[in-house]
């Protein structure tokens, strides 16, 4: 009686992935990833290609918000829809397969060693294969911004590889639509206590994923977002 | 005469500041702090060259003209803030249109070639 009153819920990985215009490499990071999870919850942000009709594979539940809203915005919705489906733990990773689904099992092994409620990757504990020198410079000074900030002793920061457990998740409230939503991220984990783990990843930089990801100068822009959510407070 | 005017007109932007005040309490302050400044220079105008003059500004009407310029920067700041607040309704809306129509992908589809585990 008293074990199945403790009885832990089957384990249940859900994968969150946010997908803008994605449909060219949608389909590849969807079948290495549900390998390595329970689950896959893409969450098309509008995208004016085909993304949706590629994403739609067994194993995975598209989700499409009507207008373009931002990374933050869609990882949100996701991580609601994985909570209410009875996720216990949430993988989010990017669409345009810089990051490797192979290295979920090393995250979730690593959370359960540390008993953590969060596990972070690191490109810079790992490998950032392809960083051209400016884009590192620039991720160097978001890690100092974010240890100033936040108090967390972080090595890498914006690296949309994360596993929560769905207590945590339940906790993450992610206001910021476009991608200061990974400041934010890191300011959640300090401001709420949740424990961490990092865990080296391997990021890969390919002409697609450059094509695709934020420019440098996007910097100021996250900059500008957070100074408008600190004057909110 | 353009003392009343300037005075009703300063007015509003004490409502204004007390409408902020749920919003931001950092806008709440500023714009509070330049109306008041705004209507003191009005009825002292005298105290506005004694007090640019100890802050190292030649004229009154130039310390005005700065404390203008800070005045529209707030208000612009203010704008982007309401901006956001109604991208965050927006955001809501978006969010329960898209969690009220989940789909599942089908067993039979095309391209499928892996295997859940």
């Amino acid at each position: 009686m008293t074990d199945r009153m403790h009885a832990q819920p089957p384990r249940q990985v859900f994968a969150v992935i946010p997908a803008f215009n994605e449909g060219a490499a949608i389909i590849d990071v969807l079948r290495e990833c549900r390998r390595h999870v329970d689950r896959i919850v893409v969450v098309d942000d509008a995208s004016s290609d085909d993304t949706t009709q590629r994403a739609l594979m067994p194993g995975v539940d598209v989700l499409r918000h009507p207008v373009n809203l931002g990374q933050g915005a869609a990882l949100q919705t996701g991580i609601t829809f994985a909570l209410s489906r009875g996720a216990t733990h949430v993988v989010t990773l990017d669409a345009d397969g810089q990051h490797d689904p192979a290295e979920i099992g090393g995250m979730l092994q690593a959370m359960a060693t540390g008993n953590v409620d969060v596990a972070l990757g690191s490109r810079f504990k790992g490998a950032a294969i392809g960083i051209s020198p400016v884009r590192r410079n620039v991720l160097q000074l978001a890690v100092l911004f974010t240890r100033v900030t936040t108090g967390l002793q972080v090595t890498d920061c914006h690296n949309g590889f994360r596993v929560f457990t769905a207590a945590a998740a339940r906790r993450l409230r992610i206001t910021q639509n476009r991608m200061a939503h990974a400041s934010e991220v890191l300011e959640e984990i300090a401001r709420k206590r949740m424990s961490y783990v990092e865990v080296p990843v391997t990021i890969r930089y390919t002409d697609y994923s450059m094509a695709k990801g934020q420019s440098s100068l996007n910097s100021l822009n996250i900059l500008l977002d957070l100074v408008v959510h600190w004057l909110r407070k | 005469m353009i003392r009343v005017l300037l005075t009703v007109l300063l007015s509003f932007g004490l409502v204004f500041a007390f409408r902020e005040w749920k919003q931001s309490r950092v806008l709440f302050g500023a714009i509070l702090a330049l109306t008041v400044g705004g209507l003191f220079f009005v009825w002292f105008d005298g105290a506005s060259t004694t007090i640019a003059n100890a802050m190292g500004v030649g004229r009154g009407a130039d310390l005005v003209l700065y404390i203008s310029s800070a005045i529209s920067f707030v208000l612009v700041v203010s704008l982007l803030l309401r901006i956001k607040q109604l991208h965050e309704q927006l955001t809501q809306l978006a969010r329960a249109i898209a969690l009220a129509n989940p789909v599942s992908g089908v067993e039979a589809s095309s391209h499928d070639a892996g295997d859940v585990t």
